[in-house]
């Protein structure tokens, strides 16, 4: 088939010892930059943007995408290892990865987290490769009444994500929400909460809020009792998943690419909601749903998978049309523009070497990356031995430059500070910080989705009904919510009952 | 007693000379930092990213590109306002500056800074924009669009990258002079205001070449004009707005700025070495890849049109700020 | 005082806060709407949650769990103390610079908080802050304060 004689090509532009050297060096840096907090692979990728200068286009794209994809492996990292997210798709991975790491099973939940996102990757770049022209068509048909409509979906879904009762995390995700209105209202200019401070203009970033709620959180929870933690010494039998867990997570696996690959053509931050919205697919179709959130490995499996095929996939309204819906994709096109390559709809035509070169490398990328970050598993986990009342406060610093060097804020390293006690308040009261941080992070969509639709339509709702995809959407949303309230409302009267059969 | 006087003055005017100049010749000694207020991806990166490692050559320092996005362009522009004004961070500064500074005004808040806090280097392209639509749609020239638009009023919607910024003026001014009235929907950034008439989510847009250039070449828009007085040569079967009877022009100008008190001769030689890159056939090359030309205004020219820019988007926006609902 | 009450507080607090904030917002009208629409919406539910779980978190102590507060500020020394110590290296940091904020911060960490002795402590908290300050600094090329001293 044309594809695979095309693909094959790619390889062998992408197999040269230079470019697999360049993908290698991308994917290692990308990697540090990752697991750092706060250094996000926008800025590694700027940083090396100068250095690519002299080479030819195809080598420049290659390292670019290894880093990329190495810094959404990194972040992992941490959030299984420290419950500090590295990137805002790794929020949901803290969930249950912590967890993992707390009993013991760390290794195995940073293996399958690579596993997982092999996988993912990999399927969606096949997927990719036979359908970009086509799947950009779609991902533009989508508009801000199927945005609406999808993020309301996701946001009764995040409801459930919470081990505590769905009324329990629903203020969560109102307060979560109310704090991302914080800052410039990109609709009409006007400044929401700002008090006339600069570094609020641009709202409050994912960064000092999960840093601290996370980071700076767990560390204060931590060390109220004593700063002794055991942590034995790791086998390397100990380092891989048993069987059981192997088992366990092929199914989230596979789900997960699907679910990752098709929310990622939509534009906005299409990863992140491709993670949370695949650990509660699993959670729902798990057999035991409360064990959800002490270290169940489909928490882990589903989401990192997810979040990489959902990267993946994210390329494909730029390779179809030239349209970056991202930062990364964003910065791949100026690379492309400075070696002279120009993106668009006719790239692919135009361009095959480039187009296919880049594909390659992209399961080239994805191997490397794995192979990399096990062998990495094991220093990683080792570096945990060190003891705690060294590590705490070295964290603590990490926390602080890494705040910082986004934006050089003193007043985000306040909000840094703030959201670590808050974060450290609500979780000695057992209310989950997780929805909050992602209800932050996507509600600005949402409200903008929404005026927009109502914006276009002069004020009628009835834009909301004309799309099928929207309507379809608001639908299941209500009878989800419906749903959950039902079952918020319910199992306590089976739990009363099982308490009075008890006695 | 005045002989010496006038010696000492001599001297002091020497050596202040001498350290100046030091400070030119020594200039720069470490990495520069542009500060792009606007988005990866967008027109302004484009340009600045192709002009930092040219530039890099020339100054022997390398030229940094920092993304400080906000606000339509707010936070970066202030952050570069406020920098030191060593001439070591720098702004990639656009027509958004004014746009965004003569916004506040017209609604009565104090800007955080206005055009006088900076002090100008020059432009990379001054380039108009076009009017696209859907592929699909039935205007197949602009004279249909606007008799459409004539018979409905207010129900055509368009697409910009933001609120009073690059990409939402231009179909202001060409509404208001075609006559027609149409609704704005907001979107952000240029690349989500372009998948909107790709995907039919709105019934036109305006933008710059660069972005759309690559979208017209493979059929995902269709133009019907461009909002200004000449042709462009990367598009040159698409009539001017002008030659169409419609007086509406628009100039999204991308150039770089400098604190205002940045010492006059590292402004010189900043202004110079940005002559040579932007006139370079490597830049131009670039750009003209990207579909955009190369239109190099110094530092002076650049300040004079920005005076008079302002002053009729003052005006434009007394008008939309008295037609907002509050 | 439960802990469901407690989180109540908290979300009333946050609702009266966006309640009156958002009000001063235009609301805009159907076709257009304002900035105020959302925030004030939320205000208003998370006023109602606050009041819910305030009404729900009545329970006497022992079953739903309780945070006494007797012996709280015991309890919480260490949370205090490096809340404290983190606050003021924000305020100071800027002015001290990075390599001598971080060691002077590692360093009371490490005496007062992991109880090392002092020159134990001492020598972390020199190792770690001029290593991490070559890490982001150097390597890294992370923009940090210079202080006073540069």
């Amino acid at each position: 088939m044309d594809v695979l004689s095309n693909l094959l090509n790619g390889f062998q532009t992408a197999l040269t010892f230079k470019n697999v050297y360049l993908c290698f060096i991308g994917c290692l840096w990308g990697t540090v930059v990752g697991v750092l907090p706060g250094i996000g692979p926008l800025a590694g990728i700027t940083l090396l943007i100068p250095a690519t200068f002299g080479m030819d286009a195809t080598g420049a794209i290659i390292m670019l995408a290894g880093i990329y994809y190495g810094a959404m492996y990194g972040g992992s990292t941490t959030s299984i290892l420290m419950n500090i997210p590295g990137e805002s798709a790794s929020v949901v991975t803290c969930i249950d990865g912590y967890q993992m790491a707390r009993k013991g099973r760390g290794g195995a939940a940073l293996f399958i987290a690579a596993w997982g996102s092999w996988i993912g990757g990999t399927l969606s770049i096949i997927g990719l490769m036979f359908l970009a022209p086509s799947l950009a068509n779609f991902a533009v048909k989508f508009g801000p009444p199927e945005m609406f409509a999808l993020l309301l979906i996701a946001f009764i879904l995040l409801g459930s994500l919470g081990k505590g009762s769905f009324f329990k995390t629903v203020p969560m995700i109102l307060f979560g929400l109310l704090v991302g209105t914080i800052g410039m209202d990109p609709l009409t200019g006007t400044m929401r909460f700002t008090h006339g401070i600069k570094d609020l203009y641009d709202g409050i970033g994912f960064i000092p809020v999960a840093m601290g709620a996370f980071g700076i959180g767990e560390i204060l929870t931590s060390t109220e009792e004593s700063l002794v933690r055991f942590v034995g010494k790791v086998k390397m039998r100990e380092l891989l998943p048993n069987r059981d867990e192997l088992r366990a997570s092929w199914a989230p696996i596979f789900r997960g690419t699907g679910l990752g690959f098709l929310i990622g053509l939509l534009p906005g931050s299409a990863h992140v909601l491709s993670s949370f919205v695949s650990y509660t697919l699993e959670k729902r179709l798990s057999k035991k749903p409360e064990e959800f959130g002490t270290g169940r490995i489909e928490g882990v499996a589903g989401p990192e998978t997810a979040n990489n095929a959902a990267s993946e996939s994210a390329m494909i309204p730029f390779l179809g049309l030239g349209i970056p819906t991202g930062p990364a994709p964003a910065v791949m096109m100026i690379a492309l523009l400075i070696h002279g390559v120009r993106p668009g709809p006719l790239f692919i035509s135009e361009q095959p070497q480039v187009f296919w070169g880049l594909i390659a490398s992209m399961y080239i990328g994805n191997l490397i990356l794995i192979i990399l970050n096990l062998p990495l598993v094991g220093l990683f986990v080792n570096l945990l031995r060190v003891p705690f009342r060294i590590l705490f406060p070295v964290i603590l610093l990490i926390c602080l430059v890494g705040t910082y060097s986004v934006n050089s804020s003193v007043v985000e390293l306040g909000i840094l500070l703030f959201f670590g006690v808050l974060g450290y308040i609500f979780r000695k009261l057992d209310f989950d910080i997780a929805p909050f941080i992602l209800a932050m992070i996507i509600g600005p969509t949402l409200e903008m989705s929404f005026r927009q639709s109502l914006m276009r339509s002069a004020g009628s709702f009835s834009i909301f009904l004309k799309s099928p995809i929207a309507c379809t959407l608001i639908v299941m949303s209500c009878l989800l919510f419906l749903w959950n309230i039902f079952r918020a409302v319910r199992p306590k009267k089976a739990w009363e009952k099982a308490l009075e059969e008890g006695e | 007693m005045k002989s010496q006087v006038k010696r000492l003055s001599v001297l002091m005017a020497l050596s202040l000379v001498i350290i100046s100049a030091s400070f030119a010749a020594d200039y720069p000694t470490k990495p520069i930092t542009l500060i792009n207020p606007q988005a990866p991806g967008g027109t302004l990166d484009v340009q600045a990213r192709a002009f930092a490692p040219l530039a890099e050559k020339m100054l022997g320092q390398p030229v940094v590109v920092v993304n400080k996005t906000g606000a339509t362009g707010m936070v970066g522009g202030l952050a570069g306002a406020q920098a030191a004004p060593d001439g070591y961070t720098l702004t990639v500064g656009s027509v958004n500056i004014p746009n965004a500074i003569e916004w506040e005004i017209a609604n009565n808040r104090k800007p955080p800074f206005t055009r006088h806090d900076f002090v100008c280097i020059g432009t990379f392209t001054m380039s108009p924009t076009f009017l696209i639509v859907p592929p699909d749609s039935p205007y197949k020239t602009l004279a249909d669009f606007v008799a459409d638009a004539k018979a409905k009023p207010g129900q055509l919607a368009f697409s910009s990258g933001g609120l009073y910024g690059m990409s939402h003026l231009p179909a202001e001014i060409f509404a208001r002079a075609a006559g027609i009235k149409v609704r704005h929907v907001p979107y952000t950034g240029g690349g989500p205001s372009l998948t909107a008439v790709v995907g039919k989510q709105v019934d036109f847009s305006v933008n710059y070449p660069a972005n759309t250039l690559s979208l017209i070449r493979g059929n995902k828009v269709r133009a019907l004009a461009v909002i200004g007085a000449k042709r462009l040569k990367s598009a040159p079967n698409i009539p001017t707005t002008k030659e169409l009877g419609i007086d509406a022009e628009y100039y999204g100008w991308v150039g770089i700025l400098a604190p205002v008190k940045t010492p006059k001769p590292i402004v010189d030689k900043l202004r110079d070495v940005m002559k040579k890159v932007v006139e370079g056939k490597a830049f131009v090359d670039i750009i003209e890849q990207a579909g955009d030309e190369v239109r190099f205004l110094n530092g002076e020219e650049l300040a004079k049109y920005m005076n008079t820019e302002s002053e009729k988007i003052a005006k434009l926006y007394a008008e939309m700020v008295k037609e907002t609902p509050k | 005082m439960t802990k469901e009450r407690g989180g109540s507080l908290i979300f009333l607090a946050a609702g009266i806060y966006g309640l009156v904030f958002s009000v001063q917002l235009p609301l805009g009208k159907w076709n257009q709407p304002g900035p105020a629409v959302f925030p004030l919406s939320l205000s208003i539910l998370l006023c109602l949650f606050g009041m819910g779980w305030f009404i729900r978190g009545k329970g006497a102590g022992k079953k739903q769990g309780s945070v006494r507060l007797r012996g709280f500020v015991q309890k919480f020394m260490t949370p205090i103390r490096i809340v404290g110590l983190t606050a003021a290296f924000i305020l100071t940091f800027e002015f001290l610079g990075y390599l001598l904020a971080s060691t002077i911060y590692l360093f009371i960490l490490f005496l007062w908080v992991s109880r090392y002795r002092l020159w134990a402590a001492l020598a972390l908290a020199i190792a770690f802050g001029a290593g991490s300050w070559l890490f982001f600094e150097k390597l890294l090329a992370t923009p940090l304060p210079r202080g006073f001293l540069s």
